[in-house]
């Protein structure tokens, strides 16, 4: 039996395909013949492909019609960008709110200072960092890793670090 | 037709849907057989209806290109859809004899039969093959090429034709010792 024969009669016994024509949405199609459709979904397209000559047709044509589609949507946005109108330029409507913007920050900076009082906006002198401080040589100053410091065992553990 | 576009404008989208549909008449020529009931010249006609359609409605300053070959895809699905009551017999009404149909139909009773018969039997060899071969060899069967099957199957052309011929030549192993060999080819 030839490959043409052995076609026909696999076409054939597969023509009543209405439902396997439900299960798959264009998009689907459209998605696969792209690459952009992956897992169990892109398995279950070309399950429906294999045993539907109308979804083999339709996604053939998906495919080949790829370059009209692309030159035909680049020339409409080309043809709706050559005749868009452009927008009226108003230059004293522009100039007149950087005016009044300069004017807000400039009123808003003022008041702010007034309410913070004198010293705001200066930074608070930071105290001695205890762990900055401490030195990693085991001096009587190592508060951190040094159980000579006598502080509390810590939460966590309920003990030191190092009082095993 | 125009609404508030600028003068011109639906002249040159016109203009282009009307290229797009002569290039997309040549393309369902090519890719959709005549035997599926599609018109080429229908195809375009609804395509371009309702691509303008779709101008009117979108503010959008483009219509993506997936878009459009999502609305291709959609026109071809719904005449497919359409054209397959007109595949099938219609069952004949009470008091009407019955065979009438069978009697004009040019292949015959007895060869429907016989190639229904035959399709369960390629159908049922078709499902013994390992499952690795099954797929190329059914789509091979609906007319892809191995380069189409690689890409529906996201494998290389080369594994596809592999797998795709001694899944056939399996296949008609099978069905040959199922008794359905070339003699019977006509």
């Amino acid at each position: 039996m030839t490959e043409h024969n052995l076609a026909n009669l696999y076409q054939a016994s597969c023509r009543d395909d209405a439902a396997v024509l439900a299960s798959v949405t264009p998009a689907e199609l459209v998605d696969l013949a792209e690459g952009r459709l992956a897992g169990p979904r892109r398995a279950a397209v070309v399950e429906a492909i294999a045993a539907s000559p109308s979804l083999a047709q339709a996604w053939r044509l998906a495919r080949a019609s790829r370059a009209a589609a692309v030159e035909l949507s680049q020339g409409i946005a080309d043809a709706r960008r050559a005749t868009a109108r452009p927008l009226p330029a108003r230059p004293a409507l522009r100039r007149l709110a950087l005016a009044a913007t300069v004017s807000a920050v400039a009123v808003g900076s003022v008041f702010m200072a007034r309410q913070l009082g004198p010293d705001a906006g200066l930074p608070a002198l930071a105290e001695e960092d205890a762990i900055a401080t401490a030195g990693f040589d085991g001096r009587a100053d190592d508060r951190i890793f040094s159980s000579r410091t006598g502080m509390e065992p810590d939460q966590i553990f309920g003990q030191s670090f190092n009082n095993s | 037709m125009s609404g508030g576009r600028p003068p011109g404008l639906d002249a040159q989208l016109a203009g282009l849907l009307a290229r797009h549909g002569a290039r997309l008449r040549v393309l369902v020529a090519q890719h959709c057989s005549a035997n599926q009931g599609l018109d080429p010249d229908d195809i375009e006609q609804e395509v371009r209806i309702r691509l303008w359609k779709a101008l009117e409605r979108e503010n959008n300053p483009a219509l993506p290109a997936s878009y459009i070959q999502r609305v291709v895809v959609t026109t071809v699905i719904d005449a497919l859809r359409r054209s397959k009551p007109e595949q099938t017999t219609a069952l004949p009404e009470e008091g009407q004899e019955a065979g009438i149909e069978a009697l004009l139909d040019p292949v015959g009773p007895v060869r429907s039969a016989r190639d229904g018969q035959h399709m369960d039997m390629v159908r049922a060899a078709i499902e013994a093959l390992p499952g690795r071969r099954r797929q190329p060899v059914r789509l091979a069967l609906q007319g892809f090429t191995p380069e189409e099957i690689g890409e529906l199957l996201d494998m290389t052309a080369t594994m596809a034709k592999n797998l795709m011929y001694r899944g056939l030549y399996e296949l008609r192993d099978r069905l040959r010792a199922a008794g359905l060999d070339g003699s019977d080819d006509d």
